[in-house]
């Protein structure tokens, strides 16, 4: 931070010189039955945010029965033994408080944001969801939220253009067998043929205590707090620690073309590579490639493909990583009239560069600079998807630490251009990785079929359209 | 996820994958605490006593060339936002035949100035690590943004220097010109954008409200930079502008920076002329083709109010009772009971000249008109019975105790106090609401239910596949339904 600001001329600093991210404090413990808790004060509004992150997600779905570890989510909020379905919607909205779940690959999230006199309501009803919810579950709940699921399917993914698009990319990039070969959202058929024996196995096998993480963060007393987390889950059983199966990728061997048609105006083309697993080597570096590539307007794809040859609408290129592996993404529409291939072409250059030289130190500093900023504004928030208490959650279960944020800092400020650029060469590689086409219905190669939904097919040869 | 809160779009969540995240080591854990006896699952736990608003005071101020300035100290996190209100700059202030212009003119500010290239601008605020961007509702144009506070004074300087001095460049304007008309060509596709851009007209007709905000592929191609130039010339001026800052820094200093940094910015706008009426009428229905869609997006709208009407506190306790989240009526009903959507809104869009009374959300083809009649039902439920007690108080407790995480972040202060501007709401208005929400009866929401929610007086929009929805529409009460063909044409 400090070679930052010099950069910056920058003329205040914070007292002591260090470090200009602002402190989080937080105290941790566990529970007898396992339960990690995370606590961290902040008196300046009266409001908290409460999170409990489980450590599972749909890469511990099996083949066949995709999409479950989200329809579980929404299973959880259909009530508990002491709650009523509806009860504990009421009681956070009757408090103030918004709440809500999420389900990614690796990990379920469920959190409120309530004034701070709620607190003890809502460890009631995530208390109540972890231990007394399976007695409740019943057929006609599962084909309720079954429907719904279905209605998010249709209403997030098929209903929007290119909505499809991604779930084909992770069918091309992974293994059938590797579990980020399908999305969160699952398929209509799996979730169709998910009973209430697979909901009960899922339940007890993996939403344990031992298996939970409780951030608590905001207007809170640690003492009273700690106090009010054991009387309300420490009367939960412990629960034998799942095992997660850590299954390797099979790296690609070759450049897969795939094209697809969907109801748009505009084709759109995905270049996704495989990218190391989150904290993993060249992670960080990648990171701040995909900055250098399309953040800004002199970023190097923006610039040439938006800015100066206007032959691209949009263009974006950044990494997700995640626990098994990462996925590292180029994505581009064309203005009408322009061809994918030519985008194509102009991106595989600019990859080509960046893989033989080095980007410059000023490209390298300001992606830097966005990311460290990004992280003290994310501080802001006590609850929600990612404020504070999601975040020291988050860290818990990616590194062990909640309190990771220097070092995840750290990696970044390491980065060098040369570091840069070598990623680039050892990863996006032009002869492993998928490049997939999405082009209006009709206008697709060779398949005229004109009604049902994403129609995909593997191209040996790229279009040239 | 759960409730449809934000759109799963991956590849958008793909931008910040690794990195955001606070804390950082504390001390060492905690002494156990006092043995706690176990909970009594028997009883809910008791609130408590709930937290009072306190709103943040504002202080107001005015520079020596007429900008108003209202400032919130708020110095928890070394953060500033700021949100820069064009009073007379908004959407409603377009030409006929020049919809969009306002829009326009918002997005080009940020495209150069006479002294700083748009990629100047764009790498500037990259390397602050701040964010800035410019654009147009209806009632107002607004530049607004956030900064880390060490990097304030060169924040307020690009902020005015965008605001005053906008070059409209020919090349740049060219390339947005074209950016603009491709994004409106691409919300062919989107199920809400072409169910709004139907709404509008339908509902409005004439009325300034009844256009789309970014204009359409012709009024766009028809724009000139001149056009915009001159729109800037008239509307953007500091005796229809306001400041509103929240966060990590002080009157004196910022005072210094804003009179330093806007110096030489004057002018008032012209008086708005008088908007058209909205004509007055019955039922009204269209249904627009989307093949193949496995959903109908829907939306249901009726004469609602201005912001400034006096109805306005009690429509919130109905809209909340209604379809304000989790725990509201439609939501229990079509989704949790029925299974018919991921998710229903029901709101209030109360704007300067006027409103509308919404409901809507995506339902399943095949359960349309169901769908429809229920939410015509919940409509007629709420005419006609007074809401519960038990069910008014929960309500009314959710739009009081939320406002204080509403004040807890320095964008959330900013946000809520350029409402306050652009709507011309007193100082006290918070305070004012809460009492307003407390004080409103199970009378006054069936009586607003009653003014603002008549299903005689229904605009119905649904998007979806004709094959499935018109054998359906039959016996509902929405008056003659137009079918449109998807919205088509030559893609350059």
């Amino acid at each position: 931070m400090n070679s930052i600001l010099a950069i910056l001329g920058a003329a205040a600093i914070a007292a002591g010189g260090g470090d200009a991210v602002p402190a989080i404090p937080y105290q941790q413990f566990k529970l007898p039955n396992g339960l990690n808790v995370i606590l961290s004060e902040d008196h300046t509004a009266p409001v908290v945010g409460v999170d409990i992150l489980y450590n599972v997600g749909s890469k511990d779905e099996k083949p066949g029965r995709t999409g479950f570890a989200h329809l579980y989510e929404h299973l959880m909020f259909q009530g508990t033994e002491h709650l009523p379905k509806g009860e504990a919607d009421r009681l956070i909205e009757a408090a103030g408080g918004s709440a809500n779940g999420a389900t990614s690959t690796d990990r379920t999230e469920y959190w409120e944001q309530v004034p701070a006199n709620a607190l003890e309501q809502m460890l009631f009803v995530e208390s109540d969801r972890m231990g007394y919810l399976l007695p409740t579950l019943d057929q006609t709940k599962l084909d309720n939220q079954r429907e719904v699921v279905r209605n998010e399917r249709r209403q997030n993914y098929e209903m929007q253009p290119y909505g499809t698009a991604w779930k084909v990319l992770l069918e091309n990039l992974w293994d059938p067998d590797f579990p980020y070969h399908w999305e969160p959202i699952g398929s209509h058929e799996d979730l169709q043929a998910a009973t209430l024996e697979d909901v009960r196995e899922f339940f007890r096998r993996w939403y344990g205590p031992g298996n939970a993480s409780l951030a608590i963060a905001g207007d809170l007393d640690p003492v009273k707090t700690r106090a009010l987390v054991e009387k309300w889950f420490g009367g939960i059983p412990s629960s034998a620690t799942p095992v997660h199966a850590a299954p390797v990728p099979k790296p690609l061997t070759a450049e897969k073309r795939v094209t697809m048609e969907d109801d748009v105006q505009l084709p759109r083309v995905y270049i996704g590579w495989q990218s190391p697993k989150d904290y993993g080597p060249d992670d960080a570096a990648l990171d701040i490639l995909g900055d250098i590539l399309s953040s800004g307007k002199s970023s190097r794809l923006t610039k040439r493909l938006v800015m100066d040859e206007r032959t691209a609408q949009s263009v974006m290129a950044g990494q997700q990583s995640e626990a098994l592996a990462g996925i590292f993404l180029v994505m581009a529409t064309p203005k009408p009239g322009v061809t994918l291939g030519t985008l194509q072409k102009a991106i595989d250059e600019e990859i080509d560069r960046i893989s033989r030289e080095p980007p410059t130190a000023e490209e390298v500093q300001r992606a830097k600079n966005k990311i460290e900023s990004q992280v003290i504004f994310s501080l802001e928030p006590v609850g929600g998807f990612s404020g504070r208490a999601s975040h020291l959650n988050a860290y818990y279960w990616e590194t062990g630490d909640p309190g990771y944020l220097p070092k995840d800092l750290e990696r970044y400020r390491a980065v060098t251009p040369e570091d840069v650029r070598s990623a680039a060469s050892r990863w996006l590689r032009a002869d492993r990785r998928v490049v997939l086409s999405v082009v209006p219905r009709g206008a697709g190669a060779a398949s005229p079929q004109p009604t049902p939904p994403a129609r995909v097919k593997v191209a040996p040869k790229p279009e040239a359209k | 996820m759960r409730t449809p809160r934000r759109l799963a779009s991956l590849a958008a969540a793909i931008v910040l994958g690794a990195c955001a995240a606070p804390a950082r080591q504390g001390p060492p854990p905690l002494q156990s605490a006092p043995a706690a006896a176990l909970a009594d699952r028997a009883r809910t736990p008791d609130l408590g006593p709930a937290p009072t608003l306190h709103v943040p005071a504002q202080r107001k101020f005015e520079l020596s060339n007429g900008l108003k300035v209202r400032l919130v100290e708020y110095h928890r996190l070394p953060i500033v936002a700021l949100h820069l209100v064009l009073l007379e700059a908004g959407a409603a202030q377009d030409r006929a035949d020049r919809g969009g212009e306002a829009s326009f003119t918002a997005g080009m500010v940020t495209e150069g100035t006479k002294t700083r290239s748009s990629t100047q601008i764009s790498d500037e605020l990259g390397f602050l690590g701040a964010s800035l961007g410019a654009g147009a509702s209806m009632d107002a144009a607004y530049v607004s943004g956030h900064t880390l506070s060490r990097h304030l004074p060169r924040f307020i300087e690009i902020l005015a220097d965008v605001t005053m001095n906008p070059a409209f460049p020919p090349a740049d304007f060219a390339r947005v010109q074209d950016q603009r008309k491709v994004a409106l060509l691409q919300q062919r596709d989107q199920p809400g954008s072409v169910a709004s851009k139907t709404f509008g007209p339908l509902y409005w007709g004439p009325h300034p409200y009844g256009h789309w905000p970014q204009g359409t592929e012709a009024s766009v191609a028809a724009t000139t930079r001149e056009d915009l130039a001159r729109f800037h010339a008239e509307h953007w001026r500091p005796g229809a502008a306001e400041l509103v800052v929240a966060g990590d820094v002080d009157e004196a200093s910022l005072r210094a920076m804003l009179e330093k940094a806007f110096a030489g910015w004057t002018g008032r706008s012209p008086a708005r002329a008088a908007a058209a009426e909205r004509p007055a009428g019955g039922l009204r229905a269209v249904l627009v083709e989307k093949a193949s869609a496995p959903q109908t997006f829907l939306i249901l709208g009726m004469p609602g109010m201005a912001r400034d009407s006096p109805d306005f506190v009690a429509s919130q306790v109905l809209f909340q009772v209604l379809g304000g989240g989790s725990a509201s009526r439609l939501f229990r009903d079509l989704r949790e009971a029925k299974g018919y959507t991921y998710g229903l809104a029901a709101r209030e869009s109360a704007q300067k000249l006027g409103g509308v009374s919404y409901l809507g959300g995506s339902v399943r083809a095949d359960a349309t008109s169901q769908a429809v009649r229920d939410m015509l039902a919940e409509i007629e439920a709420l005419r006609t019975t007074p809401v519960p007690d038990a069910e008014l108080a929960d309500a009314k407790s959710s739009l009081v105790l939320e406002l204080p995480a509403g004040f807890a972040t320095a964008a959330g202060i900013a946000g809520k106090l350029a409402d306050q501007v652009v709507f011309g709401l007193p100082d006290d208005w918070w305070d004012r609401y809460v009492v307003a929400v407390q004080s409103a009866t199970a009378a006054d929401v069936q009586g607003v239910a009653r003014r603002y929610l008549d299903p005689a007086q229904l605009t119905t929009v649904m998007v979806g596949d004709p094959a499935v929805v018109k054998p359906q529409l039959a016996d509902l009460p929405l008056g003659q339904v137009d079918v449109r063909a998807s919205p088509k044409g030559a893609a350059h």
